[in-house]
């Protein structure tokens, strides 16, 4: 891989093809706007460098195509998979998308020592226990 | 091939996967000589990236569960395409513990009576009773965290889980408040997820990433909870070794075998015992790969079921949309709670036998753009962000195992053509989906709806059927009394060949609804007791 790819025009086509995908609305950017075409573009192909070849491949087929064209006829090629790959994971690459949605990744959130304790999970136990056991035992031989 | 000096061992193991791991530890601890081959390497937890933004990117490449997907140096092709499911399995030290879910569900005593509760497929030549004490054992070597007194279970005084179980959290409440208006089981999740300091094991920080190599060192997988151990009690385990064949000497005694290391060198390990532990594809290939003129249809062979009966466990998942928020990328994935009501048989139903809910987490935004388990809904496009929305952090998924009957047509053969990077024949797996599954399936599915609306989702979406669903292999070296109808006995050794034992998941003769791994690691601590107790009278090759 060198630097000059994904080129310029490779990062044109894919932003149409995203905004496809993933257009501007209920508060939210399009994907070419969030940078799904450009630094977060090279973060996924620098985590997935096995990605380069299939989207440069998908965007020479979809170059000078109308967008929408495109994608359909990357459906029905079997070159979707790769864009529905790309895409969203770029996009949520961006910590403002991120945090607009309300998803501050995993976070590490240990486990209360109280909580299995609490008196509500034993009060709902408590009907579970209340209804008996329910598996049939092993049979006499 | 090799003229290096091959260290002679009371025990060779093939596998260091959950088996593997149980029988090397007690060996060890009881003084054997063990030599271990695996063709594996350690897991490289450094690409497990739970709380990175290129988690669920990075997930499907370093920890794919497939491994025609994932192709690892470690890896073997398998041919699938006469199977409605794929075999899904990690080659390397841990086995498949590395990706598995921990669900710690021991089998119920109807699972090991089959034939005799339901007039179907075979009864187990043990019971739940005789397994009872390998299981408590194995769960506090292993690290699992649970409540006991289940009422799915037999209640037995001071069986308890070494550590308390994980939160219910909300969507455990939920459900569980539903399946009391019900009327209906649940019970906190049994896991092998470590809920407080235990032995090297950390406590859970719920980050839902089990499936992909747990970052935090919390899940209890077999490199971390036996490996260690072992070799410090002596154990030699030998990595980047791809074992090629048993070879069997003039007293039709099994000598060792013959592996490959990572430079392509042939050598020949010898051993008094052989445990045979690489998983229930892997086990029937490697004794149909050592046939030979005197043994044409491969080893331990003599009642034509070595790779039959193939087993994988049909799975289900079906997904409930909730207006509250749940968090539900975060949690032990892992279970919150189970299901067992709808396990036993009831013939009213359509079909014999059950299957097992787990509840889990649905993941982060990247999955929920993903076909499975969302199904056709579309995502793409004006609506993207409104049902990202919907899916996000809102949701709970109730995941099903069903128990698939004993089919000799379902099975693992060596495929004519393909080879693994060795020159290794590759097992070929055929299996189709039974009606009986199907109806299974079906029917749990609904239920599974009806649970998730009881609960308050306003929307239930139950996924596509897809065959990357092949987590448990089992059956295909069925255990039993009679040599004509089984491979093996009641403790794992090879009716044809007295010094060969079959560890592994292949020799269920049914496959109950369960996640295997429980009743894996205490079959293999009874079969690798009785191997200690019965050191005097073991015959070995001369």
């Amino acid at each position: 891989m060198t630097t000059s790819v994904p080129s310029d025009r490779d990062r044109t086509v894919l932003a149409g093809l995203a905004d496809v995908l993933i257009p501007a609305g209920a508060g939210m950017p399009a994907a070419s706007v969030a940078g799904v075409s450009a630094e977060w573009l090279d973060a996924v192909l620098a985590a997935r460098p096995d990605l380069v070849d299939p989207l440069l491949a998908i965007l020479a087929m979809a170059d000078g195509l109308d967008p929408e064209r495109a994608v359909a006829d990357l459906r029905a090629s079997g070159g979707f998979g790769v864009l529905a790959e790309i895409v969203p994971n770029a996009y949520y690459m961006n910590p403002a998308v991120r945090a607009r949605i309300g998803y501050p990744l995993q976070q590490a959130v240990a486990i209360d020592p109280g909580e299995d304790e609490d008196e509500e999970a034993q009060a709902l136990l408590a009907s579970v226990r209340d209804r008996g056991t329910i598996f049939r035992p092993t049979p006499p031989q | 091939m090799s003229d290096r000096p091959s260290v002679d061992a009371d025990v060779l193991i093939i596998g260091a996967g959950a088996s593997g791991a149980v029988a090397a530890k007690r060996l060890g601890e009881a003084g054997f000589r063990v030599v271990c081959l695996e063709q594996g390497t350690w897991p490289d937890y450094a690409r497990a990236r739970a709380g990175q933004v290129d988690f669920e990117l990075t997930a499907g490449r370093d920890w794919a569960w497939d491994p025609n997907v994932r192709q690892a140096p470690a890896d073997y092709p398998v041919d699938e395409s006469d199977s409605d499911i794929t075999a899904l399995m990690y080659n390397g030290v841990g086995g498949g513990t590395v990706i598995y879910a921990a669900h710690w569900q021991r089998n119920m005593p109807s699972d090991f009576r089959v034939r005799s509760l339901d007039g179907i497929a075979d009864d187990w030549p043990l019971t739940y009773e005789d397994l009872l004490p390998y299981y408590q054992r194995v769960e506090r070597d292993v690290g699992v965290s649970g409540l006991g007194g289940d009422t799915a279970f037999p209640q037995v005084a001071g069986d308890d889980l070494p550590m308390p179980p994980v939160p219910l959290g909300r969507m455990g409440r939920r459900v569980a408040d539903a399946h009391n208006r019900l009327g209906w089981h649940w019970w906190p999740g049994p896991n092998a997820i470590a809920t407080r300091p235990y032995r090297n094991l950390n406590p859970c920080v719920q980050r839902a990433a089990c499936l992909w190599g747990c970052v935090d060192g919390a899940k209890s997988s077999f490199d971390r909870t036996h490996w260690p151990e072992a070799i410090a009690s002596g154990v030699r385990l030998v990595l980047g070794a791809r074992v090629r064949r048993l070879e069997l000497g003039p007293d039709g005694l099994v000598a060792g075998a013959v592996y490959v290391d990572r430079d392509g060198i042939e050598h020949l390990q010898r051993a008094s015992v052989v445990l045979l532990g690489a998983n229930g594809i892997g086990t029937p290939r490697l004794l149909l790969a050592s046939a030979t003129d005197q043994r044409p249809d491969g080893l331990a062979n003599s009642s034509g079921l070595v790779g039959k009966r193939l087993m994988m466990h049909p799975f289900a998942t079906v997904v409930g949309l909730f207006e509250e928020e749940l968090q539900s990328w975060q949690g032990p994935w892992g279970q919150h709670i189970h299901s067992l009501e709808f396990y036993e048989t009831d013939e009213r139903r359509g079909f014999v036998r059950g299957a097992k809910w787990g509840l889990q987490p649905t993941g982060g935004p990247v999955s929920t753009t993903r076909g499975y388990p969302w199904g056709p809904t579309p995502i793409w496009g004006p609506g993207f962000h409104g049902e990202v929305g919907r899916r996000l952090g809102r949701s709970a998924m109730w995941g099903l195992i069903a128990e698939d009957l004993p089919e000799e047509s379902n099975q693992v053969v060596l495929d004519p053509t393909l080879v693994d990077s060795d020159g290794i024949p590759a097992p070929k797996i055929v299996y189709r989906m039974s009606e009986n599954s199907r109806r299974m399936l079906e029917f749990h599915t609904a239920r599974a709806r009806e649970s998730l609306e009881a609960a308050g989702a306003y929307e239930v979406v139950i996924a596509p059927q897809i065959r990357q669903t092949g987590w448990h292999l089992l059956g295909t070296a069925k255990m039993g009394e009679d040599p004509t109808t089984s491979v093996v006995d009641g403790w794992g050794r090879s009716h044809d060949i007295p010094n060969l034992y079959i560890i592994d998941g292949s020799v269920w003769p049914t496959s109950a609804g369960m996640n295997p791994t429980a009743t894996i690691a205490a079959l293999a601590l009874r079969f690798t007791d009785h191997l200690i107790a019965e050191r005097r009278n073991q015959v070995g090759p001369s």
